[in-house]
């Protein structure tokens, strides 16, 4: 029976495994297909198309367009995330549970719904569209993620670690 | 009871704190989303808007059956998938809390959840490329000899599901596996020495106590679910369109910015009312 038991889990488990990994090992796979579509059978293996990308001037700007906006709005919203749950998580602040439950709002939006009253806003405001607007709507959407995880890690034991660093002589 | 000047210097920083995360929310967020909603009571002049106000979009989306429809989808397409993933995402959380050994469990959890991050265009281009009528499921499936001719799993509504349920499967994996881990072995004795079975066990004890991890999960799949317009823009064909499609139609083809701000609070009603019916679930606890 536990035998049976351990069996049937070690089924089960494996074939979630296998749908989660499937698209993207399939992905990897083929991105090496010696021919143009992407599909079996396998006519072999390639790195043509790699070196295209690395040859091509447009795919590789958009690469760094992406890795600069990912840098930039996801170091803005840890940096907003943390000093607002750092706040919460010492001090005694009014209406607090508002506040929290205001930066955490986004996240019950849907990411279209933020990135149309953006679009709405910076156009009747007249701001050009850019990178910028890009990681100011970036910023939105992973701030509540980012304060949720930070403010939830913050609890009463980081506490006694900042009394002990104080102790020790540390300052704030 | 006045404030010490300690007391005060405190809040003073409390707010300095607090303050650049409040004021971008409600610069980006809030004020948006205000303007948004009046808008979505104006109307439009050719490509620009008017604001005069009206309930025309409302009446419109109300009566207009392709506009409605698209809701009816979104709401079906959801449902469907917030269950299988529920379903199928319990089992594996289950077996990675109480049958792979302690120290192999981050391990398993992080393998579980690694495509995750991968983005949403990434994900649903890679399930086109396994479901299409050349892809590797059919291939296999041809090749076996279970079929003998192709099936059509993308361009439809069966590609838009498994695209999805392959996401939230992970997503509530994650959030089941946190609660599981949670619960005291003691609720397990202690049912057992009331004289308990294993099944009995699961359904009275284990089950309710890990409601609201299944309950945060199946929340967030029903919003990132029900508001996604990339998912079905690849995989689900354009025989039948989802709410976030139909919005972004009124954007693209029509400069109906009118019209698509009034179906985007027709959404967030319909996430809100969500909100509302599992709220009791949702509070935000420290641990």
């Amino acid at each position: 029976m536990r035998h049976l038991q351990t069996a049937l889990a070690i089924l089960y488990a494996g074939a979630i495994y296998v749908f989660i990994f499937l698209p993207v090992a399939v992905l990897v796979l083929f991105s090496f297909q010696d021919g143009t579509l992407p599909v079996p059978p396998l006519h072999g293996l390639t790195l043509r198309w790699y070196g295209e990308i690395f040859a091509n001037g447009k795919l590789m700007s958009a690469l760094g367009n992406s890795l600069v906006v990912a840098l930039v709005s996801s170091s803005v919203a840890c940096l907003l995330g943390f000093l607002a749950a750092y706040a919460f998580a010492r001090y005694k602040l009014p209406a607090s549970g508002l506040q929290r439950a205001l930066i955490v709002a986004p996240m019950t939006v849907s990411t279209l719904i933020i990135g149309l009253g953006l679009l709405s806003l910076f156009s009747s405001i007249g701001l050009p569209l850019s990178l910028w607007t890009v990681g100011i709507g970036h910023v939105v959407i992973n701030l509540p993620l980012c304060f949720a995880i930070i403010y939830a890690s913050m609890g009463a034991h980081q506490v006694n670690i900042e009394r002990a660093a104080r102790d020790l002589g540390a300052r704030d | 009871m006045s404030a010490t000047p300690l007391e005060r210097m405190e809040r003073h920083r409390a707010w300095a704190f607090v303050l650049p995360a409040l004021l971008w929310t409600a610069a980006f967020f809030l004020v948006p989303f205000f303007y948004m909603a009046a808008i979505s009571f104006w109307t439009r002049k050719g490509r620009e808007i008017v604001a005069t106000w009206t309930l025309d979009n409302y009446s419109a989306f109300f009566g207009k059956a392709h506009m409605f429809k698209g809701l009816v989808v979104s709401l079906e397409i959801t449902a469907i998938v917030t269950v299988i993933s529920v379903l199928l995402a319990y089992p594996l959380a289950w077996i990675i809390a109480e049958r792979v050994p302690k120290r192999w469990q981050r391990f398993a959890l992080i393998m579980a959840i690694l495509p995750f991050w991968t983005s949403y265009v990434v994900r649903s281009y890679s399930w086109l490329l396994v479901l299409s009528k050349g892809g590797v499921v059919n291939q296999a499936l041809l090749w076996t000899g279970i079929l003998s001719e192709p099936i059509e799993l993308s361009a439809n509504r069966t590609g838009t599901v498994i695209g999805f349920v392959h996401f939230f499967v992970m997503l509530l994996t994650l959030t089941i596996y946190a609660n599981l881990i949670q619960l005291s072995p003691n609720y397990r004795r202690a049912a057992a020495d009331l004289g308990a079975n294993a099944f009995q066990t699961f359904w009275y004890v284990i089950l309710p106590l890990t409601l609201p991890g299944i309950m945060v999960g199946a929340f967030l799949t029903f919003v990132l679910c029900i508001g996604d317009y990339i998912t079905p823009q690849i995989l689900g064909g354009n025989n039948e369109l989802v709410l976030p499609q139909i919005i972004m139609l009124q954007l693209g083809r029509r400069a109906d910015f009118p019209m698509a701000a009034a179906l985007s609070l027709v959404l967030m009603v319909v996430v809100s009312i969500a909100y509302v019916a599992c709220a009791r679930w949702l509070k935000m606890e420290r641990t």
